[in-house]
């Protein structure tokens, strides 16, 4: 396989990884909410809590985003059926993060 | 205290600077090479920006609400490819079902929209319902759409379409495209959508201040549903619309048209911090953008290098809409 046939399959989930990876740390280290946010939206309750809240949240979705483009070279299906499971779950614990600290 | 004339002028040189300099860089290239201002090359133009159109007012509702929608170009591609897969002929060899006979084609593009929809419903749940905000639900969805569309067409390219495909891109109606006739219905109903409707009126309300919104009885988040799935739909039937027009598919169709479309959103006046933004803003952008890679093209730019001035126009397009908010508040 080479390399550009290896980008073309798992380009994508390898792009929307650094890209999960760069806010998830932005959040976790500076506690910059409104990077996710925008900076018009209402101020969260506790911002400590949400920036680590989503930090944490954004490092599980570039884990499992990570794994899917490892599992599209196992299996296609296994890769979607991942994607779509940490989706789903990033979701709520999203919405649970979201009642705990945010507006 | 009014302002004076002087300073009128220097507002709008700069709050329109893009599309000024777009305007004296076609006029210049329309000058310096002789096929530029042909009926052809327009109605290529056109054509190229009919597809981008449709894309670009779906991506639209979701800017004027403060969001983005990053998932545009996979749906493209899965519009794209589902398109290509119900519309083969019978006697190409890679036929992807080899027993089913093609549906018709307006039947097939309704089913696209629809898959598309199911898909930005899905997008706009999330982003409603359980507030992840828009980009990192479009980023998820947009990886969702893209194994799907691995898993339905296997990676293959699609092909060997039957002739009442491709003819929606190369019929005519009174001597124009059927592509542009598309392009010219939806932005007419999303025109329609977004001024003599009150969803549209919740859309620019939700943009302008969300909390407000909520507090005056608008249903944001049923809204937010709708736009979003109104926006997948159109972003299915551009795959369609580019199906037809390339003659072929694959799951790599339309790659990176998400950005081109808001930056072309942005630079027509759609505004990214929210509750700003008309079609015709869309159309602006769309044309711009467009005009700008053809005339590239034509002073022998290099290819490489015509990204680099691409990203230049979203860069400055983007600061001034910044510069523009800024100084409003």
């Amino acid at each position: 396989m080479t390399v550009e046939m290896f980008l073309e399959q798992a380009g994508i989930p390898l792009l929307i990884f650094v890209v999960c990876i760069y806010y998830g740390v932005r959040l976790l280290v500076l506690q910059d909410v409104s990077a996710i946010r925008g900076k018009d939206k209402a101020p969260v309750r506790d911002e400590k809590g949400y920036a680590m809240g989503a930090g944490k949240l954004l490092l599980f979705f570039a884990a499992a985003t990570l794994l899917m483009g490892i599992l599209i070279f196992v299996n296609v299906y296994a890769a979607v059926a991942e994607i779509i499971v940490c989706i789903f779950i990033m979701g709520f614990l999203w919405k649970r993060m979201n009642q705990k600290y945010g507006a | 205290m009014g302002k004076t004339n002087q300073q009128k002028v220097k507002d709008f040189l700069i709050n329109n600077g893009v599309i000024i300099v777009m305007f004296i860089l076609v006029i210049y290239t329309g000058i310096t090479s002789d096929n530029f201002f042909t009926g052809n090359n327009l109605m290529n133009i056109l054509m190229n920006m009919s597809s981008r159109l449709v894309i670009a007012l779906g991506i639209a509702g979701c800017v004027i609400t403060a969001g983005c929608d990053l998932s545009a170009g996979r749906m493209i591609g899965l519009g794209a490819c589902i398109s290509g897969m119900l519309l083969q002929r019978m006697d190409y060899s890679g036929k992807f079902f080899p027993d089913m006979e093609p549906l018709n084609v307006f039947v097939v593009a309704v089913i696209v929209m629809v898959i598309c929809a199911a898909f930005g419903s899905v997008t706009g749940f999330f982003i409603a319902y359980l507030n992840v905000p828009p980009f990192i639900a479009t980023l998820a969805m947009m990886e969702i759409v893209y194994g799907i569309g691995l898993i339905v067409t296997g990676a293959t390219p699609l092909g060997g379409y039957v002739k009442e495909y491709t003819n929606v891109a190369n019929g005519k109606f009174l001597g124009i495209n059927y592509l542009i006739w598309i392009a010219i219905i939806v932005a007419a109903i999303t025109w329609f959508i977004f001024n003599m409707t009150r969803h549209g009126k919740y859309m620019y309300a939700i943009g302008g201040n969300p909390q407000a919104a909520e507090v005056a009885g608008v249903p944001v988040k049923k809204t937010l549903i709708l736009i979003y799935m109104k926006a997948a739909a159109m972003y299915g039937l551009a795959g369609f619309m580019l199906g037809a027009k390339a003659g072929g598919a694959s799951i790599q169709t339309g790659y990176g048209y998400e950005m081109e479309a808001i930056a072309a959103c942005t630079i027509g006046g759609v505004s990214v911090t929210g509750g700003r933004g008309k079609v015709s803003s869309a159309i602006i952008g769309v044309a711009v953008f467009e005009l700008l890679k053809v005339a590239l093209q034509y002073l022998g730019v290099d290819a490489n290098a015509q990204y680099i001035a691409i990203g230049i126009v979203i860069f400055v397009a983007i600061s001034l809409d910044i510069r523009k908010y800024i100084a409003k508040k």
